[in-house]
């Protein structure tokens, strides 16, 4: 028994110096790696000092360029090998000797992918995301190398022509040339569908719809004949909740404090207007029951659709389903735009968030090479050409797209040959250099986006959305934009998040004379929970004055 | 002519309370693993009208094949279950090698210290090192976006081994396998003619096990196939399907609509799951056969 312990403890000891010699080899190697890329970094400035190499005529050696492109999983689509992958080879890979690889991004969880990828030291050479905070998240932990905007200029002329103004006013962070962009026209498709019959039934016309009151005093009347409710859902991203329910004309500091769409202002009195607004929905039953469960699109309009609720908030597009499913439900259904100021409470204005003017935020990995940078600038210049952009939304001329009188490429929706588009006509391939499709002249972007918008046989929606878009332009603006890390916004906002969701849910569900005290709990509970420490260190960087 | 009766002779029917209480908690626990199936085949067979409007419950609405026909002219979907009966196929067989080379020595009484090398294996069920040192483990052996990520490092369980090792010990008596020895057998022989021979319940049931527990699993496809989009298997595949587009994203310009149809992602559901439903009725009967075996003690 004695000789069998002494042999257990033996093995179990072995075993142990086995594990830990395993983890010192690991981390050899890894730290020996780290310095490699170092010097690659180091590499940076000399180069850009001493001039920059030509390569006009192609790489002395082959570049391996990694792009990220986001995987939607879309039905028949492989994202990484393509006919425009394949086309994007020939017409740039192959005349610059570089070897374009696509790097699948998981749309829905990109942050882990990359954060993966990074890990793995196999990320692509752009980091890229939609968001400043996530982007500032990126450079707070050193993924992202320190850029030279001659560099850019040099390689890649006609982008820097595009967006070097852009990229000059909100790519330094920390007085460092960090972030480049994709440009981002001024238009969107977000909108509001309203049940038009149900507003005509209870004796309302859509002009009537000039005030919250006078929408809430028309919820009142479809419950009451029994038609539903107006759609809701529950709030986790993107907290642009309570712009309607602020001031106008606003301070710019206040708004600087208390604007961020990654974590929720809960503590201002413009959020105690829009609980408020809520919790009276609720208890007197004018908003979906469970709006707390409607947690992604599907499930909001899946009660759209059955008919329980009268508005939903989409991207109108002329390939939505909701249209064509909801009349197959309710073949009376009528539609129409939900006019902005319905959602504004009487004597304020229709205040919205702006885009800031681009739309992906890209940095360069911190592990590419001078060469493999320089194949970026390359790449965003040939992609910047009119010629391969158009090509690359439009596809080929007679099989995918017609041009019509105005100039417009007409697409054939039934087309399924080989140079079939994305369902999104490419749209993750040229969004790093712009976000929307563009024509030379505004008219006929306008004219093109019409066309993209409208579904069949209800263009007046895409109509009435460019009317109340241009009519609500002047109090529509962009947040501010801060040029240091918040660290304690990094540090807090997904703790700040899941407490967000417990404290509104609880406030807005309850019982209206519980509204004061729960609201006043909750505000102590949110601060004390990170939410002043944010509130400071913003109001540290207002001070400073390091924000745009 | 005389009517004959049905009802055994001299015995009355006496209501079974107990029997009525098991039954029906069968019932209602069979149902609640069948209902969901039973709604999601309904949903890939409805239009999808219907289903985005949560009308569709356990029959099909507006009877559509289309998601089907889809499926099957999807070339990635057909790709990633090709990818999914490799790595099942090898996965199991490599699985079902290394433990039953494992299990028959720890059971063999001649193996000095078996007791400490079973603990050892024990003790992994018990401590990982977690999700991220195996990434990087992985990383590290140069395996990301390869196959061999997705059949190496699962491949022997020590559940497995511990449940195999158990049977052989029991299963085989040892004076089967002394007379084998005196026959002139050395230990491959013994367990290629005698104990695996004898042991056919568990074998099917832990391939089954393996097999089973790979073809359902995506989440380290999900860490370890990230560039290689050929590599995936029809799992994961189905994850993305499902996942994709599942919120809205307000920073991002959209001009067309981004989400798969629902229809689509039920019938993918369905294709995915159809392959195991098909395997089980075969392999049942050695399945409960083999759950069964080492459970009792003579």
């Amino acid at each position: 028994m004695g000789q069998k312990k002494k042999a257990s403890l033996w093995v179990t000891g072995l075993a142990l110096v086995g594990l830990l010699a395993g983890c010192t080899g690991g981390g050899g190697g890894t730290s020996n790696e780290a310095g490699g890329s170092a010097t690659n970094e180091g590499d940076t400035p000399t180069a850009a000092a001493e001039g920059f190499a030509d390569y006009s005529n192609g790489f002395p050696e082959k570049v391996q360029l990694d792009i990220p492109v986001y995987e939607r999983a879309f039905e028949g689509w492989n994202v990484t090998d393509n006919y425009y992958t394949r086309w994007i080879q020939k017409e740039f890979g192959d005349k610059y000797n570089v070897s374009v690889n696509f790097v699948p991004i998981t749309r829905a969880s990109e942050v882990t992918d990359f954060e993966q990828l990074l890990a793995s030291r196999k990320a692509p050479d752009i980091i890229f995301h939609y968001d400043m905070p996530q982007a500032l998240a990126y450079y707070g932990e050193e993924v992202l190398q320190e850029l030279n905007h001659d560099e850019i200029k040099n390689y890649a002329p006609t982008y820097w022509a595009n967006l070097g103004e852009t990229i000059e006013q909100y790519g330094t962070i920390d007085e460092k040339p960090t972030f480049f962009f994709a440009s981002r026209p001024n238009v969107d498709n977000f909108t509001t569908i309203i049940r038009k019959d149900w507003v005509e039934k209870v004796g309302m016309k859509m002009e009537d719809l000039t005030s919250l009151e006078k929408y809430n005093e028309m919820l009142v009347k479809w419950k009451e004949a029994g038609l539903g409710t107006t759609g809701g859902s529950l709030i986790q991203n993107s907290f642009n909740f309570n712009y309607p329910f602020r001031d106008w004309p606003f301070d710019e500091k206040y708004r600087a404090l208390y604007s961020d769409l990654s974590v929720a202002d809960l503590t201002t009195a413009d959020t105690e207007r829009y609980l408020r607004n809520l919790n009276y929905q609720y208890n007197n039953g004018l908003i979906d029951r469970e709006f707390y469960l409607r947690s992604d699109e599907p499930k909001i309009k899946a009660e759209f659709v059955a008919g329980k609720t009268g508005t939903f908030g989409t991207y109108l597009t002329n390939n939505t389903d909701v249209i064509a499913a909801t009349l197959k439900n309710n073949p009376d259904a009528e539609f129409a735009i939900m006019p902005p100021y319905a959602g504004v409470p009487e004597g304020r204005e229709p205040q919205g968030r702006a885009y800031w003017p681009f739309g992906f935020i890209m940095g360069i990995n911190y592990e590419s090479t001078d060469m493999e940078r320089a194949a970026v600038w390359m790449y965003l210049e040939w992609m910047s050409q009119p010629d391969n952009l158009f090509f690359l939304q439009n596809g080929v001329e007679g099989e995918n797209y017609t041009l019509d009188k105005e100039g417009v490429a007409v697409r054939d929706p039934d087309f399924k040959g080989e140079s079939v588009l994305a369902q999104n006509n490419n749209k993750d391939y040229w969004a790093l250099v712009t976000e929307t499709a563009q024509y030379p002249d505004p008219a006929t972007t306008l004219a093109a986006n019409k066309r993209n918008w409208s579904p069949p046989g209800h263009e007046y929606l895409a109509d009435d959305m460019i009317k109340y878009y241009d009519e609500v332009e002047e109090f529509r603006t962009p947040d501010a934009l801060y040029t240091v890390v918040l660290d304690s916004v990094n540090d807090y906002k997904a703790d700040l998040n899941v407490l967000f969701q417990e404290l509104y849910l609880k406030i807005a569900l309850a019982p209206e004379d519980q509204f004061d005290q729960l609201y006043e709990e909750a505000k102590t509970q949110y601060l004390n929970a990170g939410y002043q420490e944010i509130l400071d260190e913003k109001q540290k960087a207002i001070d400073a004055g390091q924000y745009k | 002519m005389k009517a004959v009766s049905n009802a055994p002779v001299g015995s009355k029917k006496r209501f079974d309370v107990w029997g009525f209480i098991i039954h029906a908690a069968l019932v209602v626990v069979s149902l609640v693993c069948l209902l969901p199936y039973l709604h999601i085949v309904a949903k890939s067979f409805s239009e999808d009208a219907y289903v985005i409007a949560n009308k569709v419950y356990l029959l099909p609405k507006g009877f559509s094949i289309e998601a089907y026909t889809k499926i099957f002219a999807d070339a990635s979907i057909l790709r990633s279950l090709y990818v999914s009966v490799i790595v099942t196929v090898l996965f199991t067989i490599l699985g079902m090698i290394v433990t039953i080379c494992a299990a028959y020595p720890l059971s063999r009484r001649q193996l000095k210290g078996r007791s400490t090398l079973t603990f050892i294996f024990l003790f992994t069920m018990y401590f990982s090192g977690g999700i991220i040192p195996e990434y990087m483990l992985i990383n590290n052996l140069g395996m990301l976006d390869t196959l061999w990520s997705l059949i190496l490092p699962l491949s022997f369980s020590a559940f497995n081994l511990l449940i195999m090792k158990t049977t052989f010990t029991h299963s085989v008596p040892v004076s089967l396998e002394e007379s084998a020895r005196i026959d002139g057998a050395g230990h491959f022989r013994i367990l290629w003619s005698i104990v695996l021979p004898l042991s056919k319940p568990i074998l099917a049931t832990l391939s089954l096990f393996y097999a089973v527990g790979r073809w359902n699993a995506y989440q380290d496809a999900l860490f370890y196939i990230k560039h290689n989009v050929d590599l995936r298997p029809l799992q994961l595949k189905l994850y993305y399907l499902i996942v994709q587009a599942s919120e809205s994203f307000q920073l991002e310009a959209t001009q067309v609509t981004l989400s798969n149809p629902e229809v689509m992602k039920a019938a993918v559901v369905v294709f995915a799951t159809l392959p195991i439903i098909c395997i089980y009725p075969f392999v049942q009967k050695y399945f409960v056969q083999g759950t069964m075996l080492g459970a009792v003690k003579e």
